[in-house]
């Protein structure tokens, strides 16, 4: 056996099964958003096969060895990338087992192909569900939706081969505005179970006693490490670094949102009985009567907004956003073959115009496409010698389609989501470093939104919308009172948003911290534990927990609370740009250098201290939130 | 190019890179492509007929954990 070294092992490791990967990448994404039943059957034969592959690498003793003799003895004049990529190597073989005796390796193999098999079925009864439902309508049942919805939901109708009627699906696009226009509140209700109870009805496609399944081995897979639960295990590779500093963050957020929430509800309960004599404001109301509201006190609403958010100018509103803050320059390549005739591709160049990316764009649902927003990689960034292996990025959407007369129009919820997945993408666009397993998004979960939602903040800016946002028709800028109320409608149930995420996030940490044996109800698990920050009606039979993609099929457990933790770095961050000016070359330079093009390549701690000069506060995320004055100031707890 | 194993011509995910920038081959793409690159690249095949130089056998066909990594949403 040759004598290892950082080079021959560390660095080999890092370079070595590139085919794989591609290829991994791309059946890993075409599965995601353009999946039919042979691939969905083809996963399920490829994903215990990786898990295998995976752990024939990982819980090889040999090649462990070695790697622990570099470890053990590093060379002393490692610089930090290559210190980093040690320590995250070494880390993923013992996090993988390698310390484990035979017997027990042989069960941890069994364990992750089992959970990778779980996952894609959770996901694929979540998608069969969404994509099974139809709620069919017919003229006089359309009352309150705007026309955009009545034409998108004539067009859906006349797809489905029923020309004469309306459907409403349970597509995002779909599902969100009928919950927030529709006047017919039977109907709401029933749009409502439909949603909130997908893959939870006892037949083929429930998901419950898959999600036991998944906890129960995650729990014996964290024990078989020696951590006391799963949530141990994950949080001791992140920025928080233990379950108690999640739950003090949490807790602390709740306590300020709380009373701020319940206010709100009270507010719009009374808000509703005024308005149509409701007497109990139910969950398949608050869409409906939230939106009333916000009109009211706001003079706005989705409808006002959208045709000045054609999809077209939303594109090159944030490139040109791009092109302000980091220098980048985008080409449409029609030459670059594409999965679907919507996935658009972009070339990428930077200021001196050297490529830098290729950028798909896919923006439409369709049956094949889960639901929800994603940014992912179809080929990372790594340096080999003098060569810069430059990255292949994607943001998947799901958006409002064009219709015949309307090209596709956002809502502002959708303008935002754009900019936050491709605040991902200049993660993965921009990314800079040596080592492929430390570039772009490679980061701690806890750390990997800051880009994205950070990028949202240039949605609320007038600087930045009068660079794209103007009227599909007329060509008419949006008027600055409008961009005053979307501003000022911003923190509109901040307290109830915060409520809900955070709701979420504590679930998502009992669900991995509590033993998985004593979680014999998953219903009345989540019962319980929704029920203290719960702030309308309980509604016997729906269930989160049974469509919860985020833990069960993503990569969020023990990490939903990423998002508010993100929150915080984002704020933060973003009072710097507002300090400096928006479009600041000095701070955005900082924020590309330390942040968006280090990757991986240091302690999210360490990066962000340099960037901003000092480590994250709070205040700014509970300023900005509103939640500032509904507790003594003061924060318990550091992120 | 292994002698121990067959590569399919028109299996694009098996042909060697052959640009830098070289972009998935959507064009030319079968799901059963799948299946057999990803045998291919992990070389199960190779490492299964040969005892000798193990140690360069597993780096060349080492899986990346990178894979692994889920979609930021």
């Amino acid at each position: 056996m040759e004598h290892a070294d950082f080079q021959n092992t560390i660095v080999a490791l890092d370079a070595a099964g590139r085919g794989l990967e591609r290829t991994s990448a791309i059946f890993h994404n075409l599965n995601a958003a353009e999946t039919n039943e042979q691939l969905q059957a083809l996963a399920q034969e490829i994903a215990p096969l990786l898990s295998a592959y995976s752990n024939d690498i990982l819980l090889d003793a040999e090649l462990f060895a070695q790697v622990a003799a570099v470890y053990e003895n590093p060379p002393a004049d490692l610089d930090e990338e290559s210190q980093t990529l040690l320590e995250k190597t070494y880390k993923s073989f013992v996090r993988n087992g390698a310390r484990l005796d035979s017997e027990q390796k042989e069960r941890l193999r069994e364990i992750d192909r089992a959970l990778s098999t779980l996952g894609l079925r959770f996901g694929e009864h979540v998608l069969k569900e969404t994509n099974s439902y139809v709620l069919w309508l017919e003229a006089h049942e359309l009352e309150g939706l705007p026309d955009f919805m009545v034409e998108a939901a004539a067009q859906a109708a006349e797809e489905k081969g029923r020309p004469e009627a309306y459907a409403i699906t349970l597509a995002m696009p779909s599902y969100l505005p009928f919950m927030t226009y529709s006047k017919n509140r039977e109907r709401r209700k029933e749009l409502f179970y439909a949603y909130n109870t997908k893959a939870s009805k006892g037949d083929a496609l429930d998901n419950k006693a898959i999600i036991q399944e998944i906890l129960a081995l995650r729990q014996e897979r964290a024990q078989l490490l020696g951590y006391a639960t799963y949530a141990d295990f994950v949080l001791e590779e992140r920025m928080a670094q233990s379950p108690q500093a999640v739950l003090d963050f949490l807790q602390e957020l709740l306590d300020r949102a709380l009373p701020k929430a319940q206010a709100e509800m009270s507010a719009l309960e009374a808000f509703a009985k005024e308005e149509e004599g409701i007497d109990r404001l139910e969950k398949w109301d608050f869409a409906y009567f939230a939106e009333k509201l916000k009109k009211k006190e706001y003079a706005i609403d989705d409808a006002l907004l959208k045709p000045y958010f054609s999809l077209s100018r939303v594109v090159e509103g944030v490139f040109e956003t791009a092109g302000r803050l980091f220098g980048l320059r985008f080409q449409e390549q029609p030459a670059i073959p594409v999965y679907h005739p919507e996935v658009q591709a972009y070339e990428v160049f930077d200021a001196s115009g050297r490529f830098m990316a290729v950028l798909y764009a896919d923006f439409f649902p369709r049956a094949g496409k889960r639901n929800g927003a994603w940014m992912t990689v179809f080929k990372g960034q790594y340096r080999e010698g003098e060569q810069d292996s430059r990255p292949h990025i994607s943001i998947v959407c799901n958006f409002t389609k064009p219709t015949k007369s309307k090209p596709s129009l956002l809502t502002f919820q959708e303008v935002t989501t754009l900019f936050h997945e491709f605040g991902h993408a200049l993660h993965g666009m921009l990314a800079d470093t040596r080592y492929g397993s430390l570039s772009g998004t490679s980061v701690f979960w806890d750390f990997v939104e800051l880009p994205s939602q950070l990028l949202e903040n240039w949605c609320y800016e007038k600087e930045c919308l009068d660079l794209f946002a103007q009227h599909y028709e007329t060509g008419e800028a949006i008027p600055a009172d409008l961009i005053e109320k979307i501003r000022a409608a911003a923190n509109f149930h901040q307290g109830y948003q915060t409520v809900r995420q955070v709701s979420f996030g504590l679930l998502d940490m009992a669900y991995h911290q509590r033993d998985a044996a004593q979680i014999q109800d998953v219903a009345a698990f989540e019962r319980e534990l929704m029920q203290p920050t719960a702030l309308l009606p309980e509604t016997p039979g729906t269930l989160m927990s049974t469509s919860f993609s985020h833990i069960f099929q993503g990569g969020y457990a023990a990490g939903y609370y990423s998002y508010k933790w993100a929150e915080v770095l984002d704020a933060d961050a973003f009072a710097y740009f507002e300090a400096e000016g928006i479009f600041s070359a000095e701070v955005a330079s900082a924020f590309q250098r330390h942040i968006l093009a280090a990757g991986g390549t240091a302690h999210p701690a360490t990066l962000y201290q340099r960037f901003r000069g000092r480590g994250p506060e709070i205040q700014a995320l509970l300023k900005r939130s509103g939640l500032l004055d509904e507790a003594a100031s003061g924060s318990k707890t550091g992120v | 190019m292994s002698d121990m194993t067959t590569i399919s011509n028109d299996n694009p995910l098996l042909q060697p890179f052959t640009a830098l920038h070289e972009t998935a081959p959507f064009d030319r793409l079968l799901p059963e492509h799948f299946l057999e690159a990803i045998q291919e690249a992990y070389g199960l095949p190779k490492l299964k007929s040969s005892k000798s130089n193990r140690w360069s056998m597993l780096i060349s066909r080492i899986l990346s954990w990178r894979w692994m990594l889920q979609d930021v949403v």
